[in-house]
């Protein structure tokens, strides 16, 4: 059974990987650092439902340092490291405390928390505090983002949660 | 938890991130700055959100001469001595929207809401920030 595992994670990985460098390549949505799907968050949702936490900070840690050597992007790499773990231990803290069910409402504070991260870590960084009027724009974003995944994973729970649970046992 | 108290909380961040996002350009205008060019070159810059009391700047270049008014929010070519005081006549200005122009003495006033001094963009490559 570890295979399998060690498999799907692998496979998790990559599939995340793909999505996360496929978004870099789109054109941005709005003039607004940090607007963007956030699709990768389904991986992490799902082996947050399906996997123990320290496969899924594997699969986001590999997925965060292997898409910044993709991208060629290393300077974003502590907006990504800060942003996805931050975001990776508040869904982990909320699904301890609340039901499978609410992985939507999971996702959708998950999302706000990586943005408002993010943000943090970019008026450290650049040292004005000015980027801070990009809250409101990246919290609305973060939750209509946030609440799309939420719902796909929702979605997927109903309808492939036991078959998956089962596969993995 | 209730579905309903997620849908409440995030209705209640949603509406006050939309109407924090109409209100920002009302509540906190950008800083005002001025930029003087003569011949195209940046002499000097005012920042006029910062100015309290108005001040008076000289631009003396040979036979031109300028005298711009600066004050809070506000700036304008009090006299030059061109011949068709036509910048003079522009009066004040408060946006970035026209800038003045003085061309037979070749000076123009831009306003901007970004100081020189600061990065006015903060490029990152399209991946996660």
């Amino acid at each position: 059974m570890k295979l399998k595992r060690l498999t799907l994670c692998g496979v998790l990985t990559a599939v995340s990987l793909a999505i996360f460098v496929l978004e870099a390549q789109l054109p941005p949505l709005l003039p607004v650092p940090g607007v963007k799907p956030g699709l990768a968050n389904l991986i992490t949702l799902f082996s947050l439902l399906y996997l123990t936490p320290k496969e899924t900070c594997l699969i986001l840690l590999a997925r965060i340092l292997l898409g910044a050597v993709f991208t060629a992007s290393p300077a974003t790499l502590l907006y990504s490291l800060t942003g996805g773990f931050l975001c990776l231990g508040t869904e982990l803290v909320l699904l301890h405390i609340l039901h499978i069910k609410d992985i939507w409402a999971v996702s959708a504070v998950g999302a706000m928390i990586h943005n408002l991260a993010q943000l943090i870590v970019a008026a450290w960084v650049t040292g004005t505090a000015s980027v801070f009027w990009y809250l409101p724009i990246l919290l609305i974003f973060g939750i209509l983002t946030g609440l799309f995944t939420g719902f796909c994973i929702h979605l997927y729970q109903k309808r492939f949660g036991n078959r998956t649970k089962h596969f993995l046992s | 938890m209730k579905a309903r108290f997620w849908w409440i909380l995030f209705g209640v961040i949603l509406l006050l991130s939309l109407g924090s996002l109409f209100l920002m350009p009302h509540l906190a205008p950008d800083s005002l700055i001025a930029e003087i060019y003569q011949d195209g070159i940046l002499i000097q810059t005012v920042n006029l959100s910062t100015l309290t009391e108005p001040e008076e700047i000289e631009l003396v270049s040979g036979e031109k001469e300028n005298l711009i008014l600066a004050e809070p929010g506000q700036i304008s070519m009090k006299s030059a001595n061109c011949p068709d005081q036509l910048c003079v006549h522009q009066g004040t200005i408060k946006t970035g929207l026209y800038p003045i122009v003085c061309l037979p003495n070749r000076v123009t006033i831009k306003l901007s809401g970004k100081d020189p001094n600061q990065p006015d963009a903060i490029v990152t490559k399209a991946g996660e920030v």
